[in-house]
């Protein structure tokens, strides 16, 4: 299943920014769809017809300003139509405890910042059947180095 | 044939008998041999009469009696003893007249008397009675020959003894009682011949100062010699005015054993005088008391330990004597309660009053179940002192009982705890501050790692892409990428201005008296610009003087006030500073007529780093409101943050340091 929509629950401008133009130049083929809370993001998801079997992936920022990105998770986790969604957190952070909360909330992965085709590529390795759509070069063209 | 023998004899000498001595010869009688006869009768008729009289008047019990026990003669004393007349004594045999076990004694002895022709003289002979009773009886057996017969008889002469013999077994029982009871206290008994200077020691006093029988020596048997030389003035100054005056003489004194070892000895004396008063032997006993001193000894070095270790410890001891209905109460517990004995005196109906009240019915309920459990019992009360002061004390108890399980005694012991209580609270506290600051430490360096490192990120992540060949041609691309690289750099630099001044919170800065009013003139002189662009409102109340440092308040409302602007989505921006008192604190407020902060983020918007987002996406440092909790807490207060009167949010703070309003 090829990842089509990537909905990111993330609050810094910059970061999102960052994220789209890595997605333009890395030739990434995915819709990304920036919401700021779970609110926002569970009305995103409703206006949708489906949510199955179409390539939807929740990336959501751990330090969010107002609430959590655990707390988010927990709420997709809890709601009876967005629970079995793929989702988990994207951070800074390198504490391994905020991966073991993530992990016990129900992260099917856990990933660093920015949000690129490196960490994508992480997601996909992780999730038996997700991968990347090629753009219409057939390549990625870019891979920024470390 | 000896039946015969004995009545034909009786016969014979009842007829000499009942002549009375002087009846004249039968006429009959041969005349050559009357006169002869006749003078031989009257000189046995006499020996006769003189012989009854002597027999009668013999001031003893007199029996004679022939080889076989017939009884020939008795006198008035032996008809009294046996209870007969003398006619019915004599002529009856031995054995009818007394038991048959003292009976044949007598026989046997008589039978001895006889075949050896020796008397026997003062046997003492024992009868029993009928009636249970004993008779002494102090008897001699003379050996002779029957005048009329011829044949041997004994003469016995008894004397009752009863009375001497009972004195003598009284004398002997009591003089084995004393033996026994002076045998079993083990005591010394002395005896000193003041003319003479004979000692008599006893065997156990011998014992006591461990001189053997060969090294005694009556005549060197001096006492005051072994007298320890710190007592011997005082023993021989007793001993004196007990010889001249017959004062009591009972004296404690330590005594030098042979082997050089003192003893205690309690010795009391009686001197015996002679007719003129005059002291001529002294004698007494003598207690070994070493045992029983070394005991007391020990018991006073023990007490005196007692009372050092709670002197040492701030323990103290108390007891209830159920028996004799008296209280005793140390000197640790007298300490413990700040009184004296002449203060306050230990009585068992008051023992409980010296808790609390709230504290009495659960000690009561304590020292109820030891009465039943026969367990020790413990216990934590409170103690008020006259003054008021509140003492915390732990206790633990027991019940001594008597032999027959009854209740003899409560007892315990009372440390005082209070301190310990205190410096417990204290060290849990600072356990508690500790652990508070460690999570923040913790906390503080999480977003530091963190928080510190998303502008980095940023500006690298962004400075990569203008630095990646082909990447950002277009010139607005790389002017909103410059622009943005620029806002993380001064949002980093913010952070980092942030996390000085929450560092320097904790500086030593000197104290002194802070007028609030003077602290919020300068902050509005300082914000005026600011105020006059968001044409805000600035309602200030009078607000008291706190003891801190200028710098702490200064960066409190500065930070309050500031947030207030920044966040303010009204026109004309309205914030109001006020204070009051509440439980003894002085309760600050700034409040405002903006957004309010949500109700999930009321508690965290104090953590560090945590933001709120304004309107157009104003973000602040994430620093102010940590530092304002930073301040307060240090100040012993708290900091909290709900809604307005005013429709927006009010910051409310207490402060616990000494503060003053302009009425105080």
């Amino acid at each position: 299943m090829k990842i089509e929509t990537i909905y990111f629950v993330e609050d810094t401008d910059d970061e999102v920014w960052l994220s789209r133009l890595h997605f333009k130049y890395q030739k990434i083929n995915v819709a990304l769809e920036r919401q700021r809370d779970f609110e926002e993001l569970a009305v995103a998801l409703a206006a949708r017809d489906a949510l199955t079997g179409l390539g939807i992936l929740v990336v959501i920022d751990l330090n969010l300003t107002v609430t959590t990105g655990i707390e988010v998770l927990r709420d997709i986790r809890s709601h009876p139509v967005f629970n079995g969604l793929i989702a988990g957190i994207c951070t800074g952070s390198e504490d391994p405890a905020d991966e073991k909360n993530a992990r016990e909330a129900g992260a099917d992965f856990f990933i660093g910042k920015p949000l690129e085709l490196k960490s994508l590529l992480q997601i996909c390795d992780r999730i038996d059947g997700l991968s990347l759509e090629e753009n219409s070069s057939g390549s990625f063209d870019l891979l920024l180095a470390d | 044939m000896d039946g015969q023998s004995d009545r034909d004899r009786k016969s014979k000498r009842r007829s000499i008998d009942d002549e009375g001595g002087a009846e004249p010869a039968p006429a009959d009688a041969d005349p050559g041999l009357s006169v002869s006869e006749a003078d031989r009768l009257e000189i046995r008729e006499y020996a006769e009469r003189e012989m009854r009289m002597i027999v009668d008047h013999i001031p003893a019990i007199f029996l004679s009696k022939d080889a076989k026990g017939n009884i020939l003669r008795a006198n008035k004393l032996a008809a009294a003893l046996y209870g007969r007349p003398v006619e019915e004594i004599e002529g009856r045999h031995i054995t009818e007249m007394l038991p048959e076990e003292y009976s044949s004694l007598i026989l046997e002895e008589d039978r001895k008397v006889i075949e050896t022709g020796e008397a026997i003289y003062d046997r003492i002979y024992e009868e029993p009675r009928g009636d249970g009773t004993r008779i002494w009886y102090r008897s001699s057996r003379i050996p002779a020959l029957d005048p009329v017969t011829g044949e041997p008889i004994v003469y016995s002469l008894s004397q009752d003894v009863t009375e001497q013999k009972q004195i003598e077994i009284e004398r002997e029982i009591s003089e084995s009682r004393f033996a026994m009871a002076v045998a079993g206290a083990r005591l010394g008994v002395f005896d000193w011949n003041i003319e003479t200077g004979v000692a008599y020691w006893s065997d156990r006093y011998k014992e006591m100062l461990g001189v053997s029988e060969a090294e005694f020596s009556e005549q060197d048997a001096d006492f005051t010699q072994r007298i320890h030389p710190d007592d011997r003035e005082r023993v021989l100054r007793a001993m004196n005015a007990h010889l001249e005056d017959g004062a009591p003489y009972v004296e404690e004194y330590r005594m030098r054993r042979e082997d050089g070892r003192y003893i205690w000895i309690e010795g009391r004396g009686q001197a015996l005088r002679d007719p003129n008063g005059k002291a001529i032997r002294f004698n007494g006993i003598a207690t070994d008391l070493t045992r029983r001193n070394e005991t007391l000894v020990a018991l006073r070095e023990r007490e005196q330990q007692m009372v050092l270790a709670e002197r040492l410890s701030g323990v103290g001891y108390w007891k209830i004597d159920l028996i004799e209905r008296t209280a005793h109460w140390s000197e640790g517990l007298y300490a413990i309660l700040d009184e004296t004995p002449e203060s306050l005196q230990p009585d068992p109906e008051i023992a409980e009053e010296i808790y609390h009240p709230d504290d009495r019915p659960r000690i009561r309920s304590r020292i109820r179940d030891a009465i039943k459990s026969e367990d020790s019992f413990d216990y934590e009360a409170r103690i008020a002192r006259r003054t008021g002061e509140i003492r915390q004390v732990r206790g633990n108890g027991a019940v001594h009982r008597t032999a027959d399980g009854g209740v003899a005694a409560v007892f315990g012991v009372v440390v005082d705890v209070t301190d310990a209580k205190r410096r417990e609270a204290d060290l849990e506290k600072t356990l508690e501050d500790l652990s508070r600051s460690n999570a923040e430490l913790n906390r503080f360096s999480y977003v530091c790692s963190h928080d510190l490192k998303e502008p980095v990120r940023m500006i690298e992540g962004m400075t990569k892409l203008l630095l990646t060949p082909g990447l950002l041609d277009d010139e607005d691309q790389r002017q909103e990428t410059l622009r943005r690289i620029n806002k993380n750099a001064m949002r980093l630099r913010s952070m980092i201005d942030g996390l000085l001044a929450y560092s320097r919170i904790d500086s030593r800065v000197g104290y002194s008296d802070v007028d609030l009013n003077t602290v919020l003139a300068d902050i509005v002189d300082s914000l005026n610009f600011a105020l006059e662009i968001s044409k805000a409102e600035l309602r200030v109340a009078r607000l008291p003087v706190i003891h801190g440092a200028k710098i702490h308040f200064t960066q409190l409302f500065q930070n309050l006030i500031g947030n207030a602007l920044k966040f303010s989505n009204k026109k004309k921006a309205i914030v109001e500073i006020s204070a009051s008192r509440k439980n003894g604190q002085i309760l600050l407020c700034v409040e405002d007529n903006g957004p309010g902060v949500p109700e999930a983020s009321r508690m965290s918007v104090f953590d560090i780093f945590e933001r709120l987002e304004g309107p157009d996406g104003i973000e602040g440092s994430g620093l102010g409101l940590s530092i304002c909790k930073r301040i307060v807490t240090q100040y012993g207060g708290r900091i909290w943050c709900d809604e307005s009167l005013l429709g927006g949010a009010a910051f409310r703070f207490t402060i616990g340091n000494k503060a003053m309003f302009d009425e105080d």
